[in-house]
């Protein structure tokens, strides 16, 4: 019973063809995780959303297979999905133990060419429409993402909304798609990790096996995405014709993830006292002085913590009732964040805040999907998986003065605002 | 499905399930109790009791989360925690729902902030689409209540809120779950010494919840939304009970159907047409019985050639039954899934859980494997033949009718009203 995931041995390895592999065994249960994560994102695509529609089209599968991928992994009894982010793109695949070698084949053959054509090009683009409007064409749709990002940064590359433009994604081409994969999906631009109740070294074999004889070809160059912070208060403004009350969503530069885990988790430890739930500082103290409720969040990361490479964002979010004013709201968190900056949060709560970290760490990571996907995208973005096992014991250790030195960074001087004007339930407000 | 488990009957209720599970140690908790709700009213008193619960211990906890909710027919808990702190919590289980000290100025403040959560929560298409299926299929009924009104919600006194438990609370047939990385039995016995000082109340046992009605066949109608950019199709046909000898079959024509992304309706309406991004067939379940669901999103523009395609896919489940390949691999997917979907604790607690929502004992999920195994490919062809005609489901589209197209198409709609027109 004391052996956790949290002992288990983390093996890496690189193929000839600049394949980086991660291997981690744990046997709590009879099922395997694949994660393949490319090192491209949206942040490098020159279309709107083309990335993410490229995601859709590797689940047609490897050149000449009798059929799709959700077909071949489903119907081995797994399930399998993919996202794209800033600089990632990830696919994964969780299947019953005996079904591991027959997914590594499926990967291997859409890494080494997928079967991609323009009916294919055309539906798929269609289902990314489909899905944008389902997810953003809704109250609060793409609020804080994607609407925040060009209010914090000005360069097409972090500021443009790579979940997809409808107009940019009219007439992608076969050739488009081609040359896409050529120069950005090769083996020694991607990381294969492979997670639970596997055997470390027939696993390593077989991933040699499939795995081995795809050619290698260059790796994109590293490109730097650094733009200046803002200087001031950058305001924008989204009009919500659905969402029935009004909300602001704050950004704030970080510093480089890489360079820094460590004040990452000093943000995200910030990020839960501050605006967790109903009794964080910020509302408590919008309830102490205005007598107002208002929903809250706030993470470190656009969308999870230590998820991209630099710039990232901290985000908070709060909807707010109509009577308050949305400047109250901005003053009570500039007051919590000068307290906290002065003296630190207090013992007993940077303890419950580090527990609350820790608990849904590790609540997340008994989802093997979630655990083979954190490895991998930590060996992609940091060359450090181990960092997956290390998170729970860099949150405990996460000091007062880390947590007061992350406060005084979020400067009031220095963030974007998006206010969230909302169209519906005015009459409702009246009664 | 093999690792140990711990099944015990306390005298004053609960039943308690222990199961060792999870990669990370951690213990989940799933507290389901039958409690009636069924006025608006009493709804709004157990909306109440939930958020007032939930604030105080999914907030301020240092050791565990706990969250309730409330629906017509149950209350529920749901919690979690590092695995050494597993007597704590199930103590203060205990504690909250014999005996919730809810003070007027907690309660106050509650309903200060549920009442903008639940307006929220209204808003959402899926809500909306949600409500009005239940309003034009069940009309009258419980069920129809989905989330408490903001006229109930400030009639409620705390009095009535400390007094729920005692009134309302089956706890002779609840059902506590725990799933932990720790052994079934020591988990069994923590959970025996906090409950032991449970006492059934005076009215001991809750009315069984009023049953659902079954699904009337052929009523389809709409729900008009002017400049609703995307349709939600939802449609409903009577099935049977999760505990029925056809439910296996039944199961598999589904997942043929549309339970997954290779299925025929997945395949068809996102891969071939690309009119949706996610389609599905699924099983509603409810005390007593389960309804046959197929749920579908897509563009106002097209609207009508999805909801022919989605009718077209019905009737081929009778002219051009499940294959042998499609079966096989809807039960190898279904097998599968078993150990990849419920291999997370959380996952398996809130599965064994929900059957006890549905009145089906939880252990039926272990057996399930072995029914499913058992199912032949006739009785899936049956199932399929039996169950799918388009002409069995009843439903709604919720849609702009005008670019939709719904106004100017022959087929015939009735038309939902709106409960704000």
């Amino acid at each position: 019973m004391s052996a956790v995931a949290a002992e288990a041995a983390i093996v890496r390895h690189t193929l000839g063809n600049g394949l980086r592999v991660v291997v981690a065994e744990e046997r709590s249960a009879p099922v395997a995780g694949v994660a393949v994560h490319y090192g491209v994102g949206f942040r490098s695509e020159a279309r709107s959303g083309f990335a993410h529609l490229f995601e859709h089209l590797m689940f047609q599968g490897g050149a000449g297979a009798p059929d799709d991928h959700f077909h071949q992994v489903e119907s081995a009894g797994g399930f399998c999905n993919a996202s794209t982010r800033q600089d990632y793109t990830d696919f994964y695949d969780v299947v019953p133990a005996e079904a591991l070698e027959h997914v590594l084949a499926l990967e291997a053959a859409r890494m080494r060419e997928p079967k991609i054509t323009q009916r294919a090009v055309r539906t798929q683009a269609s289902v990314v429409k489909e899905e944008i409007l389902g997810k953003l064409r809704r109250p609060y749709g793409g609020f804080p993402w994607p609407k925040l990002s060009p209010v914090l940064f000005r360069t097409f590359a972090n500021a443009h909304d790579g979940y997809g433009d409808h107009a940019a994604l009219d007439g992608v081409t076969v050739a488009e798609c081609a040359e896409f994969f050529d120069r950005c999906y090769s083996p020694s631009n991607a990381v294969l990790t492979v997670a639970g109740d596997v055997d470390v070294r027939r696993t390593l074999d077989a991933v040699e096996r499939l795995f081995g004889s795809i050619p290698a070809r260059p790796a994109p160059a590293a490109v730097s995405y650094g733009e200046p912070e803002p200087d001031g208060v950058v305001e924008g403004e989204c009009a919500d014709p659905l969402a029935p009350l009004p909300a602001i969503a704050v950004g704030h530069r970080v510093p480089d993830p890489a360079a820094s885990p460590r004040a990452h988790i000093a943000l995200s430890v910030l990020a839960a006292i501050l605006a967790s739930n109903a009794a964080s500082r910020l509302p408590e103290r919008i309830r102490r002085d205005h007598g107002q409720a208002v929903t809250v969040t706030a993470r470190a990361g656009l969308f999870d913590l230590l998820d991209a490479r630099d710039p990232d964002m901290w985000i908070l979010t709060a909807v707010h009732p109509h009577e308050l004013d949305r400047r109250r709201v901005l003053d009570a968190l500039d007051a919590e964040l000068g307290a906290i900056a002065a003296a630190g949060p207090a013992p007993g709560e940077l303890l419950r805040a580090r527990l609350r970290q820790r608990t849904s760490h590790h609540r997340s990571l008994d989802h093997l999907a979630n655990r083979v996907r954190m490895l991998g995208r930590f060996e992609l973005l940091y060359a450090d998986p181990g960092l997956t096992t290390r998170l729970p014991e860099l949150f405990d250790e996460t000091t007062v003065e880390e947590v007061a030195q992350a406060a005084l960074g979020l400067r009031a001087d220095s963030r974007a605002v998006l206010t969230l004007v909302p169209g519906a339930g005015k009459e409702d407000e009246a009664r | 499905m093999s690792t140990g488990l711990a099944d015990r009957a306390l005298p004053a209720g609960p039943r308690v399930l222990a199961l060792c599970r999870g990669a990370t140690p951690m213990a989940e908790v799933r507290l389901h109790v039958p409690a009636d709700a069924r006025t608006p009213h009493a709804l709004a008193v157990a909306t109440l009791l939930a958020a007032c619960l939930s604030a105080r211990y999914g907030d301020k906890g240092e050791a565990f989360e706990l969250t309730a909710s409330a629906g017509f027919r149950q209350f529920a808990v749901s919690g979690s925690c590092p695995v050494e702190r597993l007597g704590e919590l199930l103590r203060t289980l205990a504690e909250v729902v014999t005996d919730p000290a809810v003070r007027e100025d907690e309660l106050a403040w509650e309903r200060t902030q549920l009442i903008p959560r639940l307006r929220m929560l209204r808003s959402y298409p899926e809500t909306v689409a949600s409500a009005a299926l239940h309003r034009h299929l069940f009309p009258g009924h419980p069920v129809t209540y989905q989330t408490a009104e903001e006229e109930e919600l400030h009639r409620v006194s705390a009095a009535e809120v400390r007094a729920l438990p005692a009134h309302a609370f089956d706890l002779k047939r609840a059902t506590l779950v725990v799933v932990a990385r720790t052994d079934p039995e020591h988990a069994a016995d923590l959970a025996e010494k906090a409950l032991s000082a449970w006492r059934p109340p005076a009215r001991a046992t809750a009315p069984a919840s009023p049953d659902m009605p079954p699904v009337p066949a052929g009523r389809m109608a709409v729900l008009p939304l002017p400049g609703a950019p995307q349709s939600r199709i939802r449609l409903r046909a009577q099935a049977v009970a999760t505990d029925d000898p056809r439910y296996p079959a039944l199961f598999l024509a589904s997942n043929v159907l549309g339970g997954y992304l290779s299925s025929r309706l997945s395949r068809n309406l996102r891969e071939e047409k690309g009119y949706v991004y996610g389609v599905s067939s699924f099983f509603d379940a409810h005390p007593g019985t389960a309804y046959l669901g197929v749920d579908a999103d897509t563009a106002a523009a097209t609207t009508g050639e999805a909801y022919a395609e989605l009718t077209a896919e019905l009737e081929r489940m009778r002219t051009a039954p499940p294959t042998d390949a499609e079966i096989a691999a809807a039960r190898t997917y279904a097998l599968g899934s078993m150990a990849t979907r419920l291999a997370p604790a959380a996952a398996l607690a809130s599965a064994l859980a929900d059957l006890a929502d549905g009145d089906v004992d939880p252990l039926w999920l272990l057996d399930f494997p072995r029914r499913l195994r058992a199912v032949t490919a006739r009785q899936v062809v049956e199932a399929a033949a039996e169950f799918f005609a388009p002409q069995r489901f009843s439903g709604i589209v919720a849609a702009d009718p005008h670019t939709s197209g719904l106004l100017t198409s022959d087929l015939t709609f009735d038309t939902v009203p709106t409960p704000w027109s």
